[in-house]
């Protein structure tokens, strides 16, 4: 465990400290991430690229605190979240992060408002005023027309709609895509690309986790992981 | 954590899988409608038992002969059929009892056999009780129409009958039969009364209502009855009931030997047979309990199906912020809720079944056999259930996402 004093600029929104992951192979141990630091900030749009077996899926569920790293430190919203009980990173999980998967993963007979609901069930709030926000976000995204139909009345495009106002029903400090366009056409997958840009632009932290360079090159940051290490960090100038 | 959304959460997956979630009750249903009918059986028994020991009358001895009750306490039925051929009680040993007096009430010397009763409507046969007219005040006999024997009739060896109701209904339906005349055994006898019903069914045991009270004279001269069935004591509180044994017991011993005797209290039969009876229905609701067990390994197994079913669901609700409590909660709810509602359908059916048992069979819904039903199939659903929801609260959230 790093015992150096970790600094974060104050608009840091997670950062990572020499953070290493191993996993236990019988008697060999696989390290599939090492010594990785980095940090994203407040509005950024990072794209985290890397062929199959790289580490950046670990990366971002280490990120997401949905897995805990083996050695170093990582801090999220400029708090120390490196060793939290499963209770603890759930409640943060919840406040903090948004998810949106290859596979959408919406739950099956569940409308789209009350899929876009779901994250607010585990922290309560006013359940009107919920409603209209996730109408209010769903009609942004082009979905008021299908606000109460189910996930199998909807396209593939329109599920990773939904997918995204879910995302961002508890404001979080930080969306993670993990191949958002991989399961759709170019056209939808095209939308979604413009949506992720567009919640850029209104200021939302977003990391993108592809091995699609094309999709990449949407981002302003590129971080290339080979083989558990970070290979390279490029900002595009804007 | 917002309980009632978990609850509707798991309602709306409970009739996602309707097919599956009605056999999977159904094992519960059964087992509570079986433990609530056993039940109702035992517990009806109880109270039929307890009703009939009440139209006995109350503080009441039996003085039987021989050695009905052993040495041991226990009951000796051989003794008890062998004793009454050979019965050594007397209408002498019965003056001695009502000199007595305090504690002692009332005694009523019986003497019973069967007859052949004859109307012309008809004949039929029947159990024949030969006593005093103490033997109204004791057992609470009344008569709906005319009156019961008087000490006059007894001395004087008349040849009058009280009939039970339902002779009365078979033999004279449609006539008052006081006034006329009955032929027991080709004997001529005038009715002069006719008995109050004494229990709405019959179940086990001498159908009192088919009985012909006679005077016991009379019985002894015209009928040729003549060993005392028993000796009925009446002793004026509860309190005495020892007392009035004891100087029973002292009186009887002058002139018989103790062998010749047996003084039974009716509590303590009642004592007895309450016994038996709550044994029984404890053993029969512990059979029933059995399919009760079944049913909630049924819960147990379409749980687990649920578990490894919607092991993507799970990852999922943990990725967006449920903590494994969250998850436990929402498929116990969810087992508790299939467990529950079996349990109610199984009470409904058990009480609407005990009531439809009960043309055949005194059988009585007991409340506290119905609460405890309830409380059964709820913690069937909370023990069945806490092994799957604990399997998904310990998933994994990454392996639960990509689970295919």
């Amino acid at each position: 465990m790093s015992t150096k004093k970790n600094k974060t600029s104050p608009d840091s929104v997670l950062s990572l400290f020499h953070v290493s992951k191993d996993y236990q192979l019988g008697d060999e141990t696989l390290r599939v991430l090492d010594d990785v630091s980095l940090e994203i900030k407040s509005g950024e749009l990072v794209a985290i690229i890397g062929p199959s077996g790289s580490g950046k899926s670990t990366l971002m569920h280490i990120m997401g605190l949905l897995d805990r790293q083996s050695k170093g430190t990582v801090t999220l919203a400029g708090r120390d979240v490196s060793d939290l009980s499963e209770a603890e990173a759930a409640r943060l999980r919840n406040h903090y992060v948004g998810f949106i998967f290859q596979q959408f993963n919406l739950l099956p007979r569940t409308s789209s408002v009350e899929n876009v609901l779901l994250p607010t069930i585990y922290n309560g709030g006013d359940a009107k005023l919920l409603q209209q926000k996730a109408i209010k976000i769903l009609s942004e995204l082009g979905l008021d027309q299908r606000l109460g139909n189910y996930p199998n009345q909807l396209s593939g495009g329109q599920q990773q709609r939904v997918a995204i106002a879910r995302a961002l029903i508890n404001d979080p400090a930080v969306i993670f895509a993990d191949e958002p366009t991989g399961n759709l056409d170019s056209k939808s997958g095209h939308e979604v690309v413009e949506i992720l840009k567009n919640l850029n632009k209104q200021g939302r932290t977003i990391v993108i986790v592809t091995h699609d360079p094309e999709l990449a090159k949407m981002a302003h940051r590129i971080i290339h992981i080979f083989d558990g290490r970070i290979k390279s960090d490029k900002r595009k100038k804007l | 954590m917002n309980f009632a959304v978990i609850a509707r959460t798991a309602s709306v997956s409970i009739l996602r899988n309707k097919m599956r979630s009605v056999l999977t009750t159904l094992g519960v249903v059964i087992g509570v409608l079986s433990v609530i009918l056993l039940t109702s059986i035992g517990n009806g028994l109880t109270v039929f038992v307890e009703d009939q020991f009440k139209t006995l009358g109350s503080n009441l001895l039996i003085v039987s002969p021989g050695e009905i009750v052993s040495e041991e306490g226990g009951f000796n039925p051989d003794a008890a059929a062998l004793s009454l051929s050979t019965s050594k009680l007397s209408l002498a040993d019965v003056s001695t009892l009502e000199r007595i007096g305090y504690p002692l009430k009332d005694v009523a010397p019986v003497i019973e056999g069967s007859g052949e009763f004859r109307s012309d409507q008809g004949k039929r046969s029947g159990f024949i009780m030969a006593t005093t007219p103490a033997y109204s005040t004791l057992r609470n006999t009344k008569t709906t129409k005319g009156r019961f024997f008087s000490e006059a009739d007894v001395s004087s060896n008349r040849k009058v009958a009280v009939i039970g109701s339902k002779i009365a209904d078979k033999l004279y339906s449609g006539e008052n039969p006081v006034g006329q005349k009955i032929t027991i055994n080709r004997i001529r006898f005038d009715i002069i009364g006719v008995a109050e019903p004494k229990s709405s069914g019959s179940f086990g045991g001498p159908d009192i209502d088919s009985a012909i009270y006679l005077p016991i004279t009379t019985a002894r001269t015209a009928l040729g009855f003549d060993k005392i069935s028993m000796i009925l004591v009446q002793v004026v509180d509860e309190q005495e009931i020892d007392r009035g044994k004891e100087k029973i017991a002292v009186a009887l011993a002058k002139r018989l030997n103790p062998e010749d005797f047996s003084i039974t209290d009716q509590s303590e039969i009642l004592e007895t047979i309450q016994t038996i009876l709550s044994t029984l229905t404890v053993g029969l609701a512990g059979i029933a309990a059995i399919s009760l067990v079944v049913g909630g390994i049924g819960i147990m197994n379409i749980m687990l199906v649920a578990v490894s079913e919607r092991t993507r669901e799970i990852g999922l609700r943990k990725a967006l912020g449920a903590t494994p409590s969250n998850i436990m909660v929402q498929f116990l709810i969810e087992s508790v809720v299939l467990s529950t509602l079996g349990g109610m359908i199984g009470i409904i059916l058990g009480v609407l079944g005990t009531f439809a048992m009960r043309r055949f069979f005194p059988a009585t819904p007991a409340l506290n056999s119905i609460l405890l039903a309830f409380g059964v199939s709820l913690a069937t659903g909370v023990i069945f259930g806490v092994f799957p929801a604990r399997k998904a609260a310990a998933l994994n959230p990454i392996d639960a996402l990509r689970y295919e």
